[in-house]
């Protein structure tokens, strides 16, 4: 367990590489499949909104928002980044809105579908691993959500975004519009806050 | 708490390496299981979804056009009605207001215009004032009686003229 371990992410290079090695044309033509990009992108996008705003039916509706936002707008995307960046900054155009509109509805109460710290713990795939171990694992997971949790907005999208859906500091940049500075800066900022939280370093 | 995070260590460029962002260790395990949990969760939600939404819609094979867009197809059109109500409302209460406002405003100006306290009060603009002027000396201008004529030339002499102060005491004496 204390063991030195590194995270299998994709390497910090600069350098612009398309998930699945998938050029720009490929993913202009992806689109006109619309129900294929649905099919390959779903998953990804419903992931980083429900970690964005940790609840399962906003997430969901978000995505339908998303990929209605997409499909509608299908004409405009040149393959200037790839499809999965552009899908990504619409899902955190969306997440923006949102929050923007729920702190004017501040009466509204959060519902039962909000993501609970036991709810993400229980998910650990099983690698048959011993109670004794998956309890320890529950507990890492749940310092890492509470710690997410407490991360400023953009932190939290920086860190999901290079640690859940494994992008390079190159795409976070363009997705969230920052220059890849301003990412290392935030990511740096929330790896100190998980570090602290987890009391790895 | 994240405010005061963030400024209790403020960080320079040189501090950040490609290593300071690399987690190692416990946290690079802590992370990596967090990955898997969310990647599970997601999994298992869309999964969800998906079956709800195929049990519920008719067998059409298309996303887009049978749907699980529909209720993004919704909320939009919700979105857009909301939107237009709400600046329709808003133009209806601007113009009841100006309607309200505006002749009650006119009356007030028109109403403060014709006092004369007003009147006496606003400030002349300089071409009107010297105008005015010119009518007052008009008014009051009268021949000048012809035992006093040698006082006018005298006057005239002294606008004219040198004005030094020896030759103004010369003209008094």
């Amino acid at each position: 367990m204390g063991h030195m371990a590194t995270t299998d992410l994709a390497p910090l290079t600069p350098d612009k590489v398309m998930p699945g090695g998938t050029s720009h044309e490929q993913s202009i033509l992806q689109l006109a499949d619309f129900d294929e990009v649905v099919r390959l992108y779903r998953p990804r996008i419903f992931r980083f909104l429900m970690s964005s705003m940790g609840d399962r039916d906003v997430a969901e509706s978000l995505t339908q928002d998303c990929f209605l936002k997409a499909y509608n707008a299908r004409n405009q995307f040149r393959g200037e980044s790839s499809l999965s960046t552009w899908l990504t900054r619409i899902a955190l155009n969306l997440v923006r809105d949102h929050l923007r509109s729920r702190r004017i509805r501040f009466w509204q109460k959060t519902r039962d579908s909000a993501l609970d710290l036991v709810d993400i713990a229980d998910w650990i795939p099983d690698g048959g691993v011993t109670p004794e171990i998956s309890c320890l694992q529950q507990e890492k997971v749940k310092e890492v959500w509470s710690a997410v949790e407490e991360l400023s907005r953009q932190q939290r999208t920086v860190f999901l975004l290079r640690f859940v859906e494994e992008m390079e500091l190159s795409e976070i940049a363009e997705t969230t519009g920052m220059n890849t500075s301003t990412v290392k800066s935030h990511l740096y900022r929330a790896l100190r806050v998980v570090r602290e939280r987890v009391g790895g370093q | 708490m994240n405010r005061f995070l963030n400024s209790k260590h403020d960080i320079s460029d040189a501090a950040i390496t490609d290593a300071s962002l690399e987690p190692s260790g416990e946290v690079a395990e802590s992370i990596a299981l967090f990955r898997a949990a969310m990647h599970s969760v997601a999994m298992h939600s869309v999964a969800k979804h998906s079956m709800e939404a195929r049990e519920t819609a008719q067998p059409v094979a298309s996303v887009v056009a049978n749907d699980w867009l529909q209720p993004a197809r919704h909320r939009q059109r919700h979105h857009q009605r909301t939107t237009i109500l709400a600046w329709s409302s808003a133009m209806a209460c601007a113009a009841a207001l100006s309607f309200a406002i505006v002749p009650r405003a006119l009356q007030t100006h028109t109403a403060a215009h014709n006092d004369p306290v007003h009147v006496a009060a606003q400030p002349q603009s300089e071409a009107s004032y010297t105008a005015l002027l010119e009518q007052v000396d008009n008014e009051i201008a009268e021949p000048v009686p012809s035992s006093l004529a040698p006082l006018t030339e005298l006057d005239s002499w002294n606008s004219t003229g040198s004005t030094t102060p020896t030759e103004n005491k010369n003209v008094t004496q």
